[in-house]
């Protein structure tokens, strides 16, 4: 246990480089996982073909190796950047398919009769994408959509075996393998600051599932 | 999921949409024909497509590209035994957690549903970590072979998210089935274990799958 209070800054400051980590992560993948639905359900065979490509591929891969790729790899083709860029890079990548996704699901239970009115006012199809389709799919998508983001920010725990300094996972392995901490303590203390995370998110989720619920 | 036939999201392109999305397709295809190119180039540069880099994995007659080989098909069946024991030992765990918070009584089920929702939060590298750290700090005669810690770390996440799995599975079975259950004197174990459980494993299949 003193192990956890003697150390408390260094988890608050984890707390809050894996907040920013994910922060940042779950912002750009949203807007790359809009993008890539968008594409997957227009008019356009190619888009489509682009959306589907990007899915499978970082859909099956795992995110370690995607994040192998980005931290090892870009260097060595003389890309540098910091270690929490890459993992932000990497991190967004894989979360985008799997916001896609849950977009995607969104955008195919918008009923039938709101594209065809849509349509039948004359918005092209971006303009219905944008006013009629897409507003009505994120909210049907809420708790998919918060159920990838807490899958995310657990993620996050594998940057800090990548180098990313100062993140919770970093600060625990430091804590017990640089520092000699007994491990018990030290990752029972990791575990419950990402509950600080994880938890809210899940009652939030219970709050806007009533919330917004749609009435159909 | 199957997507609505596309007909009803937009027309079908006539001869200008069709013109304009050939037009455009030409362009991107360009744009990231010239991008691959540059790509392809400095990577070139810097000796990444140099023969001597790629034999070990693509020329037999390479003397390393039998131990790579090796290696990775090593790796491979690593990888199988410890995703098949993952997977059957979670689905006995997961099953049995979620059989435990339907059956359970009010005043303990707080405790099962606790368990639940608090490893559901743990990130799963650090469910590894701590199961390769932890083990062996409370008995250091434990002496498993490593891929163990990865199995049990594993276990402790996937057991917890097959339980949710399992749950919404048996809560999606219509209720009568249960109700026909009890009515035909079973108890509530073999309710769950005959009619319940064998009915929720279609219906979750998909989720498992996923």
């Amino acid at each position: 246990m003193d192990a956890v209070l003697d150390n408390l800054d260094v988890y608050v400051s984890g707390l809050f480089t894996t907040l920013r980590l994910c922060l940042w992560s779950g912002a750009i993948a949203l807007v790359a996982g809009t993008v890539m639905a968008s594409f997957r359900v227009s008019p356009v065979p190619v888009l489509r073909g682009v959306g589907t490509a990007w899915v499978t591929t970082l859909r099956n891969t795992p995110l370690t190796v995607i994040l192998f790729f980005i931290a090892f790899g870009l260097p060595e083709i003389g890309l540098r950047g910091s270690y929490s860029g890459f993992a932000i890079a990497g991190l967004s990548l894989y979360t985008s398919a799997f916001v896609c996704e849950a977009l995607r699901s969104g955008v195919n239970a918008v009923s039938a009769g709101q594209v065809e009115a849509a349509r039948s006012i004359g918005l092209t199809f971006s303009q219905a994408l944008r006013h009629v389709i897409l507003p009505q799919a994120f909210r049907s998508s809420i708790p998919p959509l918060v159920s990838v983001v807490i899958a995310m920010i657990k993620n996050s725990a594998v940057a800090g075996f990548f180098g990313v300094a100062g993140d919770l996972s970093a600060n625990g392995q430091s804590l017990t393998s640089a520092q000699g901490y007994a491990a018990l303590p030290v990752l029972t203390g990791v575990v419950i600051f990402f509950w600080f995370l994880t938890v809210p998110a899940g009652l939030l989720l219970a709050v806007v599932e009533r919330r917004v619920a749609v009435i159909r | 999921m199957t997507a609505p036939p596309p007909g009803l999201r937009y027309d079908p392109p006539g001869p200008r949409g069709r013109r304009r999305v050939a037009a455009g397709t030409a362009v991107a295809v360009v744009l990231v024909l010239v991008v691959a190119g540059l790509a392809l180039a400095r990577l070139a540069r810097q000796g990444q497509f140099a023969w001597s880099r790629w034999a070990p994995l693509l020329d037999p007659r390479d003397p390393s590209f039998r131990p790579l080989w090796h290696f990775l098909i090593g790796g491979l069946g690593s990888t199988l035994l410890a995703a098949g024991a993952t997977i059957a030992c979670s689905l006995v765990l997961g099953t049995l957690l979620a059989t435990l918070r339907t059956v359970s009584a009010r005043w303990y089920r707080w405790a099962v549903v606790g368990l639940i929702e608090l490893l559901r939060g743990v990130p799963v590298v650090i469910a590894i970590f701590f199961a390769s750290r932890v083990l062996p700090e409370i008995d250091p005669a434990l002496d498993l072979p490593l891929i163990w810690y990865v199995v049990i770390g594993l276990v402790v996440y996937n057991s917890v998210v097959i339980a949710e799995i399992v749950g919404a599975g048996l809560a999606a079975v219509p209720r009568g089935q249960a109700e026909a259950a009890l009515a035909v004197g079973l108890s509530r174990g073999q309710s769950l274990r005959l009619v319940l459980l064998p009915q929720a494993f279609w219906i979750m299949l998909p989720a498992l799958i996923s």
